[in-house]
């Protein structure tokens, strides 16, 4: 510490100055007057020789305040630069504290530091679109849900054309090209877009371009774009790419260039082709699958965009009634579309993660309560020899400082390894996974919570320790006891609230996987085969997969084996969802009609799916070509159009101009849950794939393996690949498909238990501190107790006592907390209320019987006080 | 003949040379220079004061009270060793400069 005289006041400068001008002047005058001048005269010669006096006396001024700001900065600097070098020296002779202190920091900076990363990556990270924040996607919603389905072809074509504040707007379609002629054949995933896509995406290419409009006549040449990973996994990275000739679909297409690893919309596609739209286009209203976007207009603002959009579609309701009654059109910007749905968890973790940190710092308050006990005699010194208080704040400030930034430092190797682990195990809904790194901003935000918390845990114990240095050194322990319990309550409360928190997502997960998906996705695999252009007779086609299915029920390896065309929890089906009337029953107004989920499947479909049957029968053999039409419903339609009525016999057509067929109605099966154990079980129908009029050509294979899926998808290639050499399809297991649907739940869950326990760690440890400290600081109390009698079980017991029930005052208020901000989980939750009283009784009774653990044991050490040597001890 | 005007890195290098005997104070700095130049520079007090003040600003000079010659407060300034040695760089400096303008100034012929 260095001693400084006092600085300058302004006044005292300017005092100064005036002082120093009065000499000279009076100095002058006093010559003059030697010379032979009159006083007065000498007086005004002295004034007029000097100059701008005024002039004089501010420039002055100025210099000498600056003057004092730089020697106060100085000083400032050279007593930070002191007490760090101190602080440095202080911490190393206290190792164990400034490694619990440094660790329990490390523990939640790095926790928060992680999670912002992930919270950035997917949120707040600038999208590589030009200007992404005015980019909208455009939605219908599906008449009969509330849901926003993707516009359809004709509704595209329309709201492009007559809207203004829009543009350009574009479309995409999921579509699949086979690549031949470089290594293995092997589908990939290809989008076909409309003119001026990239335009509306504002991405440039890494090489070559993107489309130009001539591309886009019918009829036009054949180019494609490329994916960065499909350009480096199939065409090893050859720079000369553009201008090469690829074989798409058996058809030479010319690589016109190759996109940035990090464009990625609409999803990660390998292949971009452009696709020209006709005026038959036009007409397709019903089949909704176009992800549309588009660049709003400069100038535009996104409500007068919806606004116009909307009444736009009004329009469209009111020309085509039938297909578009009841649908409305709205605008999602472009990153809310991405990240929106991420939003809410996202944050959620990053509030559990920061009670985290507010536990470990809790912890590192206490510790540093205890540091400042122990530093009263040297403060006490310093005190004495003249140092405010604020100065020995500042002092013990940087100390804590130094202390927090190693925390700091740790923290931020944790959080890359958490980063990490997050980009490994998150699951494939979460948005942007590749968004998330470690980068400047993990730094910019790992400092700021470094700063907070350091002071935030510093302040209060700095303060308290330099109070009153001459005060009664126990009455303070006292006094700093009190806080400490305070803290270590604290604690336990919010470890609490993230318990009952993940206790509450832990039932919800138990109870959803209980839930009956209606359909066995164990052994079981999915291959989708398009045989459209491969067997182009459609009576070649009917008979293909008659023999495919014969051909895989004898199959060793296979137990059954259908084929549908689109099968719960695949998305590589084609899923059609076209309205139905009702024969008999009152015809409902043209287009609203009711509409339920028609799959098209072989007879050995609901076998090999463990489809089971309520009433009536499956379809079989028999139900060929020419027999009368039929189709099996399930419970759910049943229940919802023929409550109570009797089902069987019933006859149901389609509303469609060209499929009038009547079906009657044979069978009911049980509902299926098509997109596993959250989603709900919608109105469905299934039909002959036998009595189809074009042989429906986009059918999945599914195959129930005898011993496992891994065989039956071997098998079930073998098999394919015996009648269609060469076919290019994917074989999905179903556990997978059906383990991914948990995936997101998993993943919070996973990440939720791990902060609760670290946080209850934490407020163990905090515990165990506590008690110890008490059981040190009453030493001597308990020594004279034990010497007059009491036992040392007695002593053990009321000290356990007291700390259980520190916690259980700690716990009633996390219950508490808990109930106010369970609220929050409550879209999570499923088959839980948020005030759930099992889980928060049990969890109550296990933070209790931990607590309880935690102080029992540095309470035994009461046990071993020796009376004596404790009643000499100081304190 | 008119009093020069003085340039403002000049004044800074006179003050510095008339401080290099010992601690003065403000006036006495003004006499002593405008003592030397036999009246002939010009220096005005206003421009001195803010000139020392700058230059204590710049660690050149620092100043303390003391008592003048006739028991009088008056604050005076001393060299610091920095201003020392920035007294002997400027007097190097202004040196050369005089005598090549002066090698300039004497020439007699245009050749020469």
């Amino acid at each position: 510490m260095s001693f400084e005289l006092p600085g300058r006041t302004p006044a005292r400068i300017r005092a100064e100055l005036d002082e120093e001008f009065t000499f000279h002047l009076e100095a002058r005058t006093a010559q003059l007057v030697a010379e032979g001048l009159e006083p007065d005269a000498a007086r005004r010669a002295a004034l007029a020789e000097f100059g701008d006096l005024s002039l004089a006396q501010q420039r002055c001024a100025r210099e000498d305040l600056a003057r004092e700001r730089d020697r106060r900065r100085t000083a400032w600097l050279g007593d930070l630069r002191l007490d760090v070098v101190h602080a440095l020296r202080a911490l190393r002779r206290r190792p164990a504290f400034t490694a619990a202190a440094a660790l329990t920091l490390a523990l939640g900076i790095g926790g928060t530091s992680a999670l912002f990363s992930a919270v950035y990556g997917v949120l707040l990270r600038p999208l590589p679109y030009a200007d992404a924040g005015r980019i909208v996607t455009v939605w219908q919603t599906n008449p009969t849900g509330g849901q926003f389905d993707r516009p359809s072809p004709g509704n595209f074509l329309d709201l492009r054309d007559r809207s203004r504040t829009i543009a350009p707007m574009a479309a995409a379609e999921p579509s699949g090209m086979d690549l031949t002629g470089a290594g293995d054949p092997v589908g990939l995933d290809t989008w076909r877009v409309t003119e001026h896509f990239f335009d509306v995406m504002g991405a440039a290419p890494a090489l070559g371009r993107t489309f130009r409009p001539g591309e886009f006549a019918p009829g036009g040449p054949a180019v494609v774009v490329l994916s960065d990973a499909a350009w480096r996994r199939h065409f090893g990275g050859d720079p000369s790419i553009v201008g090469r000739r690829i074989t798409l679909d058996a058809i030479p297409h010319e690589v016109v260039g190759v996109l940035r690893p990090d464009f990625r919309y609409p999803t990660q596609g390998q292949l971009w082709v452009p696709r020209a739209l006709t005026e038959a286009d036009r007409a397709r209203r019903a089949q909704t699958y176009y992800t549309v976007v588009g660049r709003l207009a400069p100038g535009t603002a996104l409500a007068a965009a919806r606004g116009e959009i909307a009444a736009v579609g009004a329009n469209l309701v009111r020309e085509y009634p039938r297909i578009n009654t009841g649908v409305r059109f709205d605008l999602i910007p472009l990153p809310e579309r991405l990240s929106g749905r991420a939003r809410g968890s996202l944050l959620l973790l990053l509030g559990a993660v920061g009670f985290v940190l507010l536990i470990a710092c809790g912890n590192v308050a206490a510790l540093l309560f205890a540091r400042r006990a122990e530093q009263q005699r040297e403060l006490a010194v310093r005190a004495a020899l003249g140092a405010g208080r604020a100065r020995l704040v500042r002092q013990l400030l940087t100390e804590t400082l130094v202390v927090a930034a190693a925390g700091g430092a740790l923290g931020l190797g944790l959080a890359t390894l958490l980063v990490g682990a997050i980009r490994r195990w998150a699951p494939a809904t979460l948005p942007r996974v590749d968004d998330i790194t470690i980068g400047w901003w993990t730094i910019v935000f790992a400092v700021a919570i470094t700063l907070a918390a350091g002071l935030g845990c510093g302040m209060w114990p700095a303060l308290a320790g330099t109070r009153s240095l001459a005060a009664d050194v126990r009455g303070r322990a006292a006094r700093t006891g009190r806080t400490r319990d305070v803290l270590v309550a604290g604690e336990v409360a919010l470890a609490l609230v993230l318990l009952i928190a993940a206790g509450l997502l832990l039932r919800s997960f138990a109870h959803l996987l209980q839930v009956d998906l209606g359909f066995d996705p164990g052994r079981r695999v999915a291959a989708t085969l398009h045989v459209w252009d491969r067997v182009p007779d459609v009576g070649a086609r009917a008979e293909f997969f008659r023999r495919l299915d014969e051909r895989l029920a004898q199959t060793p390896g296979i137990r059954a084996a259908g084929a549908a065309s689109s099968l719960p929890l695949s998305a590589e089906g084609s899923e059609m969802d076209p309205p139905f009337l009702i024969e008999g029953a009152a015809a409902p107004a043209p287009g609203t009609e009711p509409t339920a989920l028609y799959t098209i499947v072989t007879p050995g479909f609901f076998r090999a799916m463990g489809l089971g049957l309520r009433r009536g029968r499956l379809l079989d053999a028999r139900d060929a070509m020419g027999a009368p039409r039929v189709a099996v419903v399930n419970e759910a339609m049943a229940r919802r159009y023929w409550d109570g009525a009797e089902v069987l016999g019933a006859r149901i057509r389609g509303a469609g101009v060209r499929d009038s067929t009547s079906y009657e109605i044979v069978g009911v099966v049980a509902d299926v849950r098509r997109s596993g154990h959250e989603s709900a079980a919608m109105a469905e129908y299934y039909v002959p794939h036998a009595q189809h009029p074009r042989a429906f050509g986009s059918m999945s294979i599914v195959a129930e393996g005898a011993v496992s899926a891994t065989v039956a998808g071997h098998a079930v290639q073998t098999a394919v690949w015996e009648l269609l050499p060469g076919q290019t399809f994917a074989v999905e297991e179903l556990d997978r498909l059906l383990a991914d649907t948990l995936a997101p739940r998993r993943f919070g869950l996973g990440m939720l238990a791990a902060f609760a326990l670290t946080g209850l760690l934490l407020a163990l440890v905090g515990i165990y501190g506590l008690v110890s400290v008490t059981v040190a600081q009453r030493m001597r109390e308990m020594g004279v107790r034990m010497a007059l009698g009491a036992t040392p079980a007695r002593l053990v017991r009321e000290v356990t006592a007291r700390a259980v029930r520190l916690a259980a005052a700690g716990i009633v208020v996390g219950l508490l907390l808990a109930l106010a901000t369970s609220r929050a989980l409550r879209a999570l939750l499923v088959g839980v209320s948020p005030a759930d009283p099992l889980t928060f009784g049990l969890v109550a009774v296990l933070a209790l019987a931990a607590a309880a653990v935690a102080s029992w044991s540095p309470a035994r050490r009461a046990a071993r006080i020796d009376p004596v040597r404790a009643m000499r001890a100081d304190g | 003949m008119a009093a020069l005007e003085l340039l403002q890195g000049t004044v800074d290098t006179l003050i510095l040379k008339s401080l290099s005997w010992g601690p003065r104070h403000g006036f006495a700095v003004s006499r002593w220079i405008g003592d030397r130049s036999a009246g002939a520079l010009g220096l005005e007090d206003a421009g001195l004061y803010q000139a020392l003040h700058r230059l204590e600003r710049r660690g050149a000079v620092t100043s303390s009270w003391g008592l003048s010659e006739n028991n009088r407060r008056a604050r005076y300034y001393r060299l610091t060793p920095a201003g020392r040695r920035q007294l002997q760089a400027e007097t190097v400096t202004w040196r050369r400069y005089a005598e090549a303008v002066f090698l300039v100034l004497d020439a007699r012929t245009a050749g020469s």
